[in-house]
């Protein structure tokens, strides 16, 4: 049994241990700046600016040539209440915009990949690699024709660091540290319903 | 071993180490490969902790149940507990040595791949790449642009040929004029594909230019295999009014692309193994503590279980002692396994076969000692005499009712008390007279020997013949008593021997006796009427003193004749109640009060009218001389019938009898009243015993009663 007791305190120990870097260091900070909608050729489109600040730890990494993978998502959600007086609500459709964003040593730029079509941008700057990475423009969600007047829809936008496509090695590491932590959250926006049904 | 019962005992351990190691492996080798994103790690790792777990939960289990089984002492769980946690020490500790050491190589290893002298170099090297790439691109720019001006005029005119001169001139892959908002003009290309078109340059490219700005890059275009470097230059040109946008394409050698990307590539994997470094000496010192963990929980699990399979003999064996011991002589039923503990298993059951054998012939000789022992025990118990037999200790072994009877005492109780402490306790102090005369006996004698003894007895004195023999044959020794009352023989011999008296007083004195009167009578009457007055009245009271003494004698001689008048009875129907009746009127006289009681139930008794009269007139002779002296005197006479019994009973309500005196009341000539034979009592019981009856007396109250019983077998 002592050997056991002996064997518990050294792997809680381990994980105690384990990299817990100085909280002092910058944190990241997602700041959306703006979430709009529009209807164009009876889609609906959104655009949206989103301020990245990145923490020391994640400049780090990128500066060690460890690409950061970035997922943002667009949720379009009903909320139409169930008889009258039940809260309900019911997602849409949901885009997802994968982005990874990395170091080009030799080019000396800042490669952004869209890991969903594919398509490429390059910037001189980390910080412009940012404002490219935070911008979108004329996201398309749903056709108008799936939508139905007199319900109330909203938008929805999160931008977060996917930490699963981090270096294995990092994953722990991840966990524990919040310098590695970057997450908008949820930001919601009503639909217009002006916008939505004008001709 | 049984398949299946291997399969059931370490397939499910085995599984799940199989599983978790496989995880384990896969883990490290996540973790050395750059390409391995966290999410696949996480999964892995959460799989060999879930194993882990589990298998901790497992040994948990199977601990608990150990403990548990060593708390209510079950066979084999101590060894089994002792074995499994030593066996694993034994290897859990080399293998904890090995994992310190190898998570120090670990450390070692990791910081053994970096260096700052490659470091530099690598990034040097880039550097240089880039250098040569940017000079190169500088180059290709300058050359385009001076080129262009060359060829202005010509480009202006015939812009195709100028072009396909302009591009042999730059040595370039493809050269193109586009109009200024990005629309091709013209182009030369190496392409041999008729329909290939210039590559249309991005719209960000355009504007740049447009603006009057210069571009000069590499690009790259293409997927997979088809992916290539290249030069895009891009300058704008002023040719006449119009402006214009010319473009050149120069290839990158592959080799000179992978170079560059290898270097680039060969700095960035540096640079994240850098940054990695102390993140991947955590999760590799996660990993090899998860394979220490699972070494040591499967090496347990596994342990106990080959533990508990091996100790399974000395299981059976010892719950099969425990079966032996309570008397269950069934063997093993399991061979056991094809090693000593087998063999062990194998003698063990022809132990307990033999153990049986030997029971089964202890229990036959048993009965038959018991068989004897009862066949004894009947024997003694139909004795006669009083058995008593004691072993060394001195202590009652056997013994029969009769002892008991004889002694007085519950020999039943006597237990394991030694003889000489038994007479000391209550129930026994009768015994203490008897012990304290063969005492001395018992411990002196060393062959038979003999003795008769008084004893004192609430119906009065016993007289007991004993003998005894040391027990020298057997092996726990001791001694057996033997004695048995002669009270009766003794009175026997007694009576024979007064009988004789009788009848040789009654032969040898009362003939003698009527010469005697009549010549007494004789010499008063003839010498009486020749003396003188006063010598004859002394001559007469000499004579009449004879006569006297001769009647008294004559009298004493008839009662001897009536003791020893020999028993021939002339039996005939007698009415006992009558005989009493005139019993009574015969004796009633003023100042005795005699009080009759008789069983109208009682019939007519065979016996000896005369005889019988004879001893109720002794027995009421007897009882007015006992109560003579009392202030009213009184005699009770009763007769009953009851259980083919028929009592008589004469009591009065004198002083009555002293426990001495019962012991010679009936004798001849035993009396102790100064006139009298003493033959009185001894003719009743004599009579008594003439018809088989019995006599005893008691007292109870103020009355003292002779209490005769004759059997009412005779009764007509």
């Amino acid at each position: 049994m002592r050997c056991w007791k002996s064997l518990l305190s050294g792997l809680l120990l381990t994980l105690a241990l384990m990299p817990a870097r100085a909280e002092h260091e910058h944190l990241a900070q997602v700041t959306v700046l703006f979430f709009q909608h529009h209807i164009e050729q009876r889609q609906l489109m959104v655009d949206a600016r989103v301020r990245i600040k990145l923490s020391t730890t994640q400049r780090d990494a990128l500066e060690h040539d460890i690409p950061l993978y970035f997922i943002t998502r667009f949720r379009l959600v009903e909320h139409s209440p169930l008889m009258g007086f039940i809260p309900w609500q019911r997602t849409v459709i949901e885009r997802e915009v994968p982005v990874r964003l990395q170091r080009a040593r030799l080019q000396g730029r800042w490669l952004l990949t869209n890991l969903r079509n594919g398509r490429q941008s390059e910037a001189e700057t980390l910080e412009e690699a940012l404002d490219i990475l935070g911008t979108f423009s004329d996201i398309h969600l749903v056709d108008q024709a799936e939508l139905h007047p007199g319900i109330d829809y909203r938008l929805r936008l999160r931008l977060q660091l996917d930490r699963n496509r981090l270096p294995a090695a990092l994953w722990l590491e991840s966990l524990t540290d919040p310098t590695w932590r970057l997450d908008s959250g949820w930001v919601e926006e009503s639909v217009d319903q002006r916008k939505l049904w004008q001709r | 071993m049984n398949p299946l019962r291997l399969l059931r005992q370490y397939g499910p351990v085995s599984a799940l180490t199989a599983v978790t190691l496989v995880a384990l492996a896969l883990l490290s080798s996540s973790l050395q490969q750059a390409a391995s994103f966290a999410g696949t790690y996480a999964t892995l790792l959460l799989t060999a902790a879930g194993g882990l777990i589990v298998l901790l939960a497992l040994l948990v289990r199977t601990l608990w149940r150990l403990i548990r089984q060593v708390r209510e002492h079950r066979p084999g769980s101590r060894i089994t507990l002792r074995l499994s946690l030593l066996i694993t020490s034994l290897v859990g500790a080399p293998v904890l040595v090995i994992y310190l050491f190898a998570l120090q190589f670990l450390y070692q290893g990791i910081d053994a791949w970096f260096d700052v002298k490659t470091e530099t170099a690598l990034q040097n090297a880039v550097s240089l790449t880039r250098m040569t790439l940017d000079n190169q691109t500088r180059t290709l720019l300058n050359l385009t642009q001076s080129s262009a001006q060359t060829f202005a005029t010509e480009l202006d005119q015939t812009p195709a040929l100028a072009l396909d001169r302009l591009r042999k001139l730059l040595n370039a892959e493809e050269v193109a004029l586009f109009s200024d908002d990005g629309q091709p003009i013209a182009f030369s290309t190496t392409s041999q594909t008729a329909s290939a078109l210039p590559h249309p340059p991005p719209e960000n490219i355009v504007q740049q230019v447009r603006k009057g700005l210069t571009y000069a890059a590499i690009e790259e275009e293409g997927k997979g295999e088809l992916r290539r470097a290249f030069y895009r230059v891009m300058i704008p040109l002023k040719l006449g009014p119009r402006p214009r946008m010319l473009q050149a394409i120069f290839p990158i050698p592959a080799e000179q692309t992978q170079l560059a990307e290898t270097v680039q590539t060969a700095l960035a994997q540096y640079q994240q193994r850098a940054y990695l470094r102390q993140p991947l000496k955590t999760a590799m010192a996660v990993s090899l503590t998860l394979v220490l963990l699972l070494a040591l929980l499967s090496t347990l699990l596994f342990t106990i279980q080959l533990v508990s399979n091996f100790t399974r003999p000395i299981r059976q064996l010892t719950r099969a002692t425990r079966r032996v011991s309570a008397g269950e002589m069934e063997p093993i039923r399991h061979e056991g396994p094809d090693n000593e503990l087998g063999e062990l298993i194998r003698s063990f059951n022809d132990m307990v076969r033999q153990l049986r054998r030997a029971q089964h012939t202890a229990r036959v000789n048993h009965q038959q000692v018991e068989i004897q022992r009862a066949y004894l025990q009947a024997i003694i118990s139909s004795l006669t005499s009083g058995v008593i037999t004691l072993d060394s200790q001195l202590r009652i072994r056997l013994f029969n009712q009769r002892a008991e009877q004889l002694l007085g005492a519950p020999l039943e109780e006597a237990g394991q008390t030694p003889l000489p402490r038994l007479v000391e306790q209550g129930p026994f102090l009768a015994l203490r007279p008897f012990w304290q005369q063969i005492a001395p006996l018992i411990h002196e004698a060393h062959g038979h020997w003999q003795l008769q003894l008084n004893q004192s007895t609430p119906s009065g004195e016993r007289i007991l013949l004993v003998q005894g023999t040391p027990l020298t044959s057997s092996h726990t020794g001791g001694h057996v008593v033997i004695f048995e009352d002669i009270t009766d023989l003794v009175q026997a011999q007694r009576h024979a021997a007064w009988h004789e008296v009788a009848v040789r007083l009654a032969h040898e004195i009362k003939n003698p006796l009527t010469p005697i009167r009549l010549s007494a009578e004789r010499l008063a009457f003839k010498l009486g009427r020749q003396l003188p007055e006063e010598e004859r009245a002394l001559l007469e009271k000499l004579t009449g003193t004879i006569v006297d003494q001769v009647v008294t004698m004559q009298t004493l001689v008839d009662a001897f004749a009536d003791y020893a008048r020999s028993p021939e009875l002339a039996l005939e129907p007698v009415d006992v109640n009558t005989l009493l009746e005139q019993m009574i009127q015969l004796y009633t006289r003023p100042g005795l009060t005699l009080q009759l009681d008789t069983d109208p139930a009682c019939p007519q008794v065979e016996a000896d009218p005369n005889r019988l009269r004879q001893l109720l007139h002794n027995l009421i002779k007897n009882g007015i001389e006992a109560c003579e002296q009392q202030p009213e005197p009184t005699l009770w006479l009763a007769s009953r019938c009851e259980g083919g019994v028929l009592t008589l009973s004469v009591c009065d309500n004198g002083p009555g009898l002293g426990e001495k005196e019962l012991t010679w009341i009936f004798e001849p000539y035993a009396t102790d009243k100064p006139k009298g034979t003493g033959l009185g009592l001894a003719v009743v019981k004599k009579i008594v015993e003439e018809h088989n009856g019995t006599i005893q007396v008691t007292r109870s109250g103020q009355r003292t009663c002779f209490m005769i019983t004759l059997p009412l077998t005779h009764t007509r």
